[in-house]
């Protein structure tokens, strides 16, 4: 215990990284307040959208089914009317009133119409999924919200941040010739090695609340989300989800993934160090471990399985293209995380100092 | 108490680093001499378990100290030869911490320890300053203290006077001297005076390989009629070191007769020259110091 209390001081006494740390923050925030908006929905008039998903919200009733397919109709019609009503006033069949009046409601169905696609085929996947949702799906403006999910990705800054602090752990002890007393008293393999891993784990906790935290307040400021007790299956992404999840439950499971995954990471960057014990080594690794599968995802999609870079972003989780969202690869990431977890940790234990040396 | 290495062999890929290194250890202080790269350090960290021998045993108390491990570091003391300390702890934190790596867990007594050592090392005036502002020397005492903070029954010191000044080195000699009579201390350096008083046993290694193992009297003893003093014309000093290992050249104040003998522009040398037999006429034998049993073994002629 009181090691863990030496090795954090060891970890984080070091005024240099606290500025690395810091600036690493504000180029978190200048990314959270600075990245570019909307031009995922250019046909999508997000107003108009919002206007519809207002007038639905909620569940699909029988009543909301039928306004919906007189909309279709209504939109359809006007459309289609348009060139006959064309000939017909130029043939002097209909008055400039009348006209007038079409025109307008035509100006209107033609701006709705591509919005009201958008709107109409979320009712048809409503309808086609029918009993199958472990909840009922209900209508509320999502545009936002799978603009923000689909936004998640590997914390960079963050995972800076966890570099510049974690992989020194051991490999400050090796260049500094510090190890050669380490290794010859009595605690400073097996108890050292720990207070090390959980050194770095509360730092990691730490740093990833802060970011996260921050990434969660100016996210949830900056999109307009409503809909946080809807079931998540609301959102086609998720249609494969088996769960009866809220968005709020989602959103919350999404978070703590991230910040599961962000530990995970931590425990990489802390082996590492115990077994590369160079920091150019160490840093090299761990980009290579993180940016490798990202470039397998983009020679074929298949690899998107193995991609954390992507998996890190939470997004993942439930998605319906992922080969594993029909057992909720959620839990099985994080199964897979904690075992992968410890066996790193072992590994690093016994580089760090062999077997027959246990403390 | 009992040390004891078996056919110890350390190889870095092909270098041969210690080669075939058997000796046995009991209480007291063991000098280590030899020149850079004679496998001191390499022998050093085998004993800490800093490495491992590519071939033989060391055992302590009959127990391989590998198999020992923790029990071992519980009485183990090192001081590594190039020792780093966290620059951002002041001495006595840095005690304290190793205080707490080294399983010592009753708070007073460890600060009593601290104190203890802080006085023995002569940095208590020091104590509460960053390890990063200290000088060398202060740096190197304060990894002497950390050596002997657990009370070590086996302690291993290497170069442990590199950088002290010369008051410094007599307060270190007289610490190990007095606490050495319980405890196995083995000790490199290349100071050689420093040892000369207060080794029990000298440890000469060449190029990895043991050649001599004894004690410092018949060390000495052994060079009788090898070291010898003669007193020659300054002109005459470059083919003396041609010819012979000089373990020291000093001017002679001259007195008259010797003034008359010579001429003024051409005074007296008195060299002391390492041979197996009488170099000249007027040589007369010395006393051996250790240092003469050094160059005897390590030096070179011409240099
Ligand atoms: N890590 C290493 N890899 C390869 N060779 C090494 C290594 N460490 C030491 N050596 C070699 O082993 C030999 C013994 O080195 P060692 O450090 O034990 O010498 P030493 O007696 O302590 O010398 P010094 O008086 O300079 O401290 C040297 O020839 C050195 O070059
Ligand atoms: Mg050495």
């Amino acid at each position: 215990m009181k090691l863990l209390g030496y090795e954090l001081n060891k970890l984080l006494l070091n005024r240099k990284m606290w500025i690395a740390v810091l600036l690493l923050f504000v180029v978190k925030i200048l990314l959270l307040l600075y990245t570019p908006g909307d031009g995922t929905y250019s046909q999508i008039n997000k107003s108009i959208y919002r206007r519809y998903m207002e007038q639905y919200q909620g569940e699909l009733t029988a009543e909301k089914a039928e306004q919906i397919e007189a909309e279709n109709t209504r939109l359809n019609e006007t459309l289609a009317l348009e060139s006959e009503m064309k000939e017909k006033y130029f043939a002097g069949e209909i008055d400039a009133d009348t006209y007038d009046a079409y025109q307008t409601e035509l100006y209107d169905a033609q701006a709705k119409q591509p919005t009201f696609e958008k709107v109409y085929e979320k009712y048809q996947y409503f309808l086609a999924q029918g009993d199958s949702f472990p909840a009922s799906p209900q209508f509320f403006y999502d545009l936002d919200w799978d603009k923000y999910l689909k936004g998640m990705f590997i914390d960079i800054p963050l995972l800076l941040a966890l570099l510049v602090v974690i992989a020194p752990a051991f490999a400050m002890e090796f260049s500094s010739g510090a190890f050669q007393i380490l290794l010859s008293s009595r605690r400073g393999r097996g108890r050292t090695y720990w207070a090390k891993v959980a050194a770095s784990l509360v730092y990691a906790v730490c740093v990833s609340a802060l970011f996260f935290g921050a990434d969660m307040l100016l996210n949830v400021q900056r999109y307009r989300l409503p809909g946080w007790d809807a079931p998540l299956q609301s959102i086609q992404t998720f249609s494969g989800c088996p769960y009866a999840l809220t968005m709020r439950t989602y959103f919350w499971s999404v978070y703590l993934y991230r910040f599961l995954f962000m530990l995970g990471i931590a425990v990489l960057i802390v082996t590492l160090s115990a077994l590369m014990k160079r920091m150019i080594a160490i840093c090299f690794a761990s980009a290579f471990l993180v940016m490798a599968p990202m470039a397998l995802q983009g020679i074929a999609p298949v690899f998107s399985d193995l991609s954390y870079g992507v998996q890190a972003g939470g997004f993942e989780a439930f998605a319906s293209y992922h080969t594993l969202s029909g057992v909720g690869n959620l839990v099985i990431s994080i199964v897979f995380l904690v075992l992968l977890s410890l066996l790193l940790l072992f590994w690093g234990r016994f580089s760090y100092a062999p077997a027959s040396q246990r403390g | 108490m009992e040390l004891k290495f078996d056919n110890v062999c350390k190889n870095y890929g092909k270098k041969r680093a210690l080669v075939d290194f058997s000796a046995t250890l009991t209480e007291g202080v063991y000098a280590l001499l030899g020149p850079n790269g004679a496998g001191k350090s390499t022998l050093m960290n085998m004993t800490a378990d800093i490495l491992r021998p590519t071939a033989g045993t060391i055992t302590y108390n009959g127990e391989s100290i590998y198999k020992l491990g923790d029990k071992f570091r519980a009485v183990l003391g090192f001081l590594p030869q190039s020792a780093g300390l966290y620059n951002s702890f002041s001495a006595r934190s840095l005690l304290r911490y190793y205080g707490c790596l080294k399983g010592m867990d009753d708070k007073k007594a460890i600060e009593a320890r601290i104190d203890e050592l802080l006085e023995l090392v002569n940095l208590t005036a020091d104590a509460s300053r960053k390890a990063g502002q200290y000088s060398g020397g202060m740096r190197q005492r304060l990894g002497i203290a950390v050596a002997l903070l657990n009370d070590p029954k086996v302690l291993i010191l290497d170069e442990p006077t590199a950088g002290l000044d010369p008051k410094e080195r007599i307060r270190f000699r007289n610490i190990i001297s007095k606490i050495s009579f319980d405890r196995i201390v083995i000790l490199a350096t290349h100071i050689v005076s420093d040892v000369e008083y207060i080794a029990k046993d000298v440890l000469l290694l060449r190029q990895g390989q043991l050649i001599r193992d004894t004690d410092v009297s018949s060390l000495l003893a052994e060079m009788e009629g090898k070291v010898w003093d003669i007193k020659v014309l300054a002109a005459e000093v470059p083919s003396f070191m041609q010819k012979y290992k000089i373990s020291n050249i000093t001017k002679v104040s001259e007195t008259e007769e010797e003034a008359e003998a010579t001429n003024a522009e051409n005074g007296l040398t008195a060299l002391r020259v390492l041979s197996d037999e009488r170099p000249s006429e007027t040589a007369t034998p010395v006393p051996a110091s250790l240092e003469d049993v050094y160059l005897y073994y390590f030096g070179e002629v011409g240099i």
